[in-house]
């Protein structure tokens, strides 16, 4: 059953590698900027995908599942501590991602704005096109 | 008998064979409108697996900004881009007093039973009994973040009103525009 959880484990992360490279060759090799955008999108999601999968907390034996990094309890006693420190996933990398995404969306409206000014001047989006336009 | 964990584990994989796929189809898309669809898909299978990699509040944000305000974007960008002019009916809204009435009510509360309240947690306090619960029956909302997420979201919409109203001007006003200050 462990060899099973591992593999499963391992298909999520070949995953989001995957993801990683396919958004690179879009953002490099696509030529219309809005499909760049697209793809530069689809990138920084990823790269917060594996922070948080970094945060991530899969050593705990079998009857111990994972938790969130919240303690609910009002009065926690020093066993609801313990239990909560061997227990709780890190939360350093999801404050670090909810911040890389608010910055992520600004990103992308300036991105959007920059296309949009582009397309003003130039009357196309294809960076090809853009490319041989002169003055 | 399959365990509890192989369960999770198994949703992550699924959940990221779909987001892969989804991401192949949006880099090959040719029609930008159906991309920015198969990119929608795969940021909600990346709230699937921020929900199963034990970060729900992340969750909480990751919706309303990337499965609805970053399509929005990117679509209102593909109408101007090709020329075809919409309709937009903008609503401005006061949505940060929705920030303020979160922020102030377990302060309130706290002033008029003289009680230690907190704000800003989205865990209970040793010292304080006053405060937006963080659990209702078990299902983690997080205390004030909820409500700020809700709040923020809002406001946050009802300023990229305003972007989609200057999105929303005519091509052919702007370029007069830009022209005519290029010949001054």
């Amino acid at each position: 059953m462990n060899e099973l959880n591992v593999f499963l484990f391992n298909t999520l992360l070949f995953s989001l590698f995957f993801n990683a490279g396919i958004s690179l060759y879009g953002i490099f090799a696509r030529p219309s900027l809005i499909k760049k955008i697209i793809a530069l999108t689809i990138f920084s999601d990823t790269a917060n995908v594996l922070a948080i999968v970094v945060g991530y907390r899969t050593w705990p034996s079998p009857e111990q599942s994972p938790i969130p990094p919240v303690i609910t309890t009002t009065n926690p006693t020093t066993e609801d501590i313990a239990r909560f420190a061997s227990q709780a996933v890190d939360p350093l990398p999801q404050a670090l991602v909810l911040t890389a995404i608010v910055i992520g969306l600004a990103v992308t409206l300036f991105l959007v704005f920059l296309t949009l000014q582009v397309y003003r001047l130039y009357g196309t989006t294809d960076v090809r096109r853009v490319a041989k336009l002169r003055g | 008998m399959i365990e509890l964990n192989t369960l999770t584990y198994l949703f992550m994989a699924v959940a990221g064979v779909v987001s892969l796929i989804a991401t192949y189809l949006t880099i090959v898309e040719n029609d930008l409108v159906k991309a920015v669809i198969f990119s929608a898909l795969q940021s909600t299978v990346y709230t699937i697996i921020y929900y199963l990699l034990m970060a729900p509040d992340i969750a909480l944000v990751y919706i309303p900004v990337s499965v609805g305000l970053y399509p929005a974007v990117i679509l209102f960008l593909i109408k101007k881009t090709e020329r075809t002019e919409g309709d937009l009916e903008g609503s401005g809204g006061d949505s940060l007093i929705g920030i303020y009435l979160t922020a102030l009510a377990a302060v309130l509360i706290g002033l008029i039973t003289g009680l230690n309240a907190y704000v800003f947690q989205n865990q209970p306090k040793l010292d304080a009994p006053v405060g937006i619960p963080a659990q209702v029956s078990n299902a983690l909302i997080s205390g004030t973040l909820f409500f700020f997420n809700l709040s923020e979201y809002l406001a946050v919409a009802s300023g990229f009103t305003l972007v989609f109203m200057l999105l929303s001007i005519p091509e052919e006003i702007v370029r007069s525009f830009i022209s005519g200050e290029a010949h001054e």
